[in-house]
């Protein structure tokens, strides 16, 4: 729980750098990802591969943004003694924007593994920042986030003892169209017990999204 | 019984007044003053009229040299002392001298009886006096603001209210008729001919008649100075450069476009071994750098230099016109500054003509 301070820390510290552009807007997106998860414990490696779908949504206030998102699937064992499991993903991430092309946000995202043995469940608070890059004129925009996870609660043996991740994609949302649609890939790697067990996800998504101003 | 009272009282008074040391002419009037109110609260009408007469001539071969409130008291209570005397004629010269000096000056009814004030108000009827008020320095829009000339009179009668120059040629007649209590005369700035008088000395006279076309009783002649000035006029409006944006585009934002999309796809393709080591990604992500990459060269092409840029020609189109808007603002509004005059009146000291003595 020590992420909860360096949470608030952050956004107090970046808030009065916050845009001053005061504007409602609220983005809704639907996305299906192929998701690849190779937990390695000691020197026994698994792969699993599968889609999860689900929707992501961002409330933006001026500066302040609250972004929500929910995703499940199934992940079938492609190699290794792993079972195959269903899984399920969450976030709650409160961020502010000092400029308009970068969010500083931080939050919880959960994740639970299901298998026929029991379920695991991974608890961590992240942090984040996205940037965002016009690419074609008022129709491409490019963005990558990158965080690091500051604490993992996680009911397994081995304790957290680091983990990162990043996404890069772009959103193609043509002059007036309110629809968006949105391709990326991103990469989560947490370790535990000073790297006796590692958890690596991969992630590819395509989504489609609606703006509202 | 009482003239041999009154007697002993005055030469009383004067013995006192003899021996006392010299004092500064303002206490010693105000001893006079005192003393006389006192011999006039006695009935010793002589003695008070004897006092004042002093108080008003000590060191002063003027009676502006008199305090004015302290004059006007001196006045009420000697003419008041004189018709109690029997001298009504005197009573009436110093009651019409206290209207000259002060058309709104009314003797105090607790202080004084009716028989008293009754003369007083004789006098105030027959008496045509006006006193001219006029702002001691102000400036003025001409012919937008006003400059209030305010009359008061003692009672009602006719009255010429005229501006001249120096040389006596006339200006502009201001008002020609009744007052009664008191009068607002406004000036515009200008002259008869409806233009500004030019710089240099005026003169605003007020002229009393008893009755439309009767006698000038009195003439008050008041200096004015007239200094006029233009407005300044407003600079023009500029239009700075980094109010247009470019119109065409320059390389700088096609290479930022075409690095954007390069290095976001490179990003991708190397995104496993920088944060997770040793592992594989995903070879889906091949499909999001080409994606990137593709949208990098489309970017650069769009913007590639040279190329018109639709947005920036209508934002400088727009920023242009409303340029010319205030441009168009300014100039009119600069023309009105520059037909508007500003004029700094001044009025001196007025000066009194009359039929009869102040």
């Amino acid at each position: 729980m020590r992420a909860l301070p360096v949470t608030v820390a952050l956004l107090a510290a970046a808030a009065p750098l916050a845009g001053q552009v005061s504007r409602f807007r609220v983005d809704v997106e639907l996305d299906a990802a192929t998701i690849s998860s190779a937990p390695e414990i000691g020197s026994v490696g698994s792969y699993l591969s599968g889609t999860t779908f689900g929707g992501e949504g961002r409330v933006a206030f001026g500066p302040v943004r609250l972004d929500l998102g929910y995703w499940q699937g199934s992940l079938s064992n492609q190699s290794g003694p792993a079972a195959n499991e269903d899984v399920v993903e969450g976030k709650v991430l409160l961020g502010v924007a000092p400029v308009h092309w970068l969010t500083i946000s931080a939050g919880p995202y959960a994740r639970a593994y299901t298998t026929p043995a029991g379920t695991e469940r991974w608890f961590t608070w992240r942090i984040q920042a996205r940037a965002e890059q016009n690419i074609v004129p008022t129709t491409v925009t490019g963005y990558a986030e990158l965080w690091i996870v500051a604490a993992t609660t996680v009911n397994v043996v081995q304790p957290f003892s680091s983990g990162r991740g990043g996404t890069l994609g772009l959103r193609f949302s043509p002059r007036r169209w309110p629809v968006w649609l949105s391709l990326g890939y991103g990469l989560e790697q947490i370790r535990l017990g000073d790297g006796s067990r590692l958890d690596t996800v991969n992630r590819v998504s395509l989504g489609v999204g609606y703006s509202r101003r | 019984m009482i003239g041999r009272r009154a007697g002993l009282l005055v030469t009383a008074a004067v013995a006192v007044t003899v021996a006392t040391p010299r004092r500064a002419p303002a206490q010693e009037q105000n001893r006079l003053v005192a003393s006389a109110i006192e011999a006039y609260q006695n009935l010793d009408y002589e003695g008070a009229a004897a006092l004042l007469r002093r108080a008003l001539a000590v060191e002063a071969p003027s009676p502006d040299t008199v305090p004015a409130g302290l004059r006007t008291k001196a006045l009420t209570y000697l003419a008041a002392s004189d018709f109690y005397r029997g001298h009504r004629d005197s009573a009436e010269a110093e009651f019409r001298r206290l209207i000259r000096q002060d058309p709104r000056f009314r003797p105090d009814p607790l202080l004084f009886p009716p028989e008293v004030t009754t003369v007083f108000e004789g006098q105030r009827r027959v008496t045509k006096v006006v006193a001219v008020e006029p702002p001691q320095d102000t400036t003025l829009r001409v012919g937008r603001e006003q400059y209030p000339i305010r009359l008061i009179a003692s009672s009602f009668h006719e009255v010429v209210v005229a501006l001249e120059r120096t040389d006596g040629r006339f200006l502009r007649g201001l008002y020609a008729g009744p007052i009664g209590d008191s009068l607002v005369v406004n000036w515009d700035g200008l002259d008869s001919a409806g233009a500004p008088p030019g710089d240099g000395p005026l003169t605003l006279t007020v002229t009393s008649r008893p009755t439309p076309g009767g006698e000038v009783v009195r003439v008050v002649r008041v200096p004015i100075d007239v200094r006029a000035t233009h407005a300044d006029t407003l600079p023009w409006p500029g239009l700075p450069d980094t109010a247009l944006l470019p119109e065409r585009a320059t390389t700088g934002p096609a290479l930022r476009s075409l690095s954007g999309g390069v290095l976001g796809a490179l990003a991708v393709v190397v995104l496993p071994s920088v944060l997770a080591s040793g592992t594989h990604g995903s070879d889906g992500r091949f499909v999001v750098a080409g994606a990137l990459t593709v949208s990098g060269v489309a970017g650069y092409l769009s913007r590639r230099p040279g190329t018109p840029l639709p947005d920036n020609v209508a934002h400088n189109v727009a920023r242009r016109a409303l340029w010319q808007r205030q441009i168009e603002t300014t100039k009119q509004d600069n023309a009105r500054r520059r037909t508007a005059v500003l004029e700094r009146i001044r009025a001196g000291t007025p000066l009194v003509i009359s039929r009869e003595a102040q």
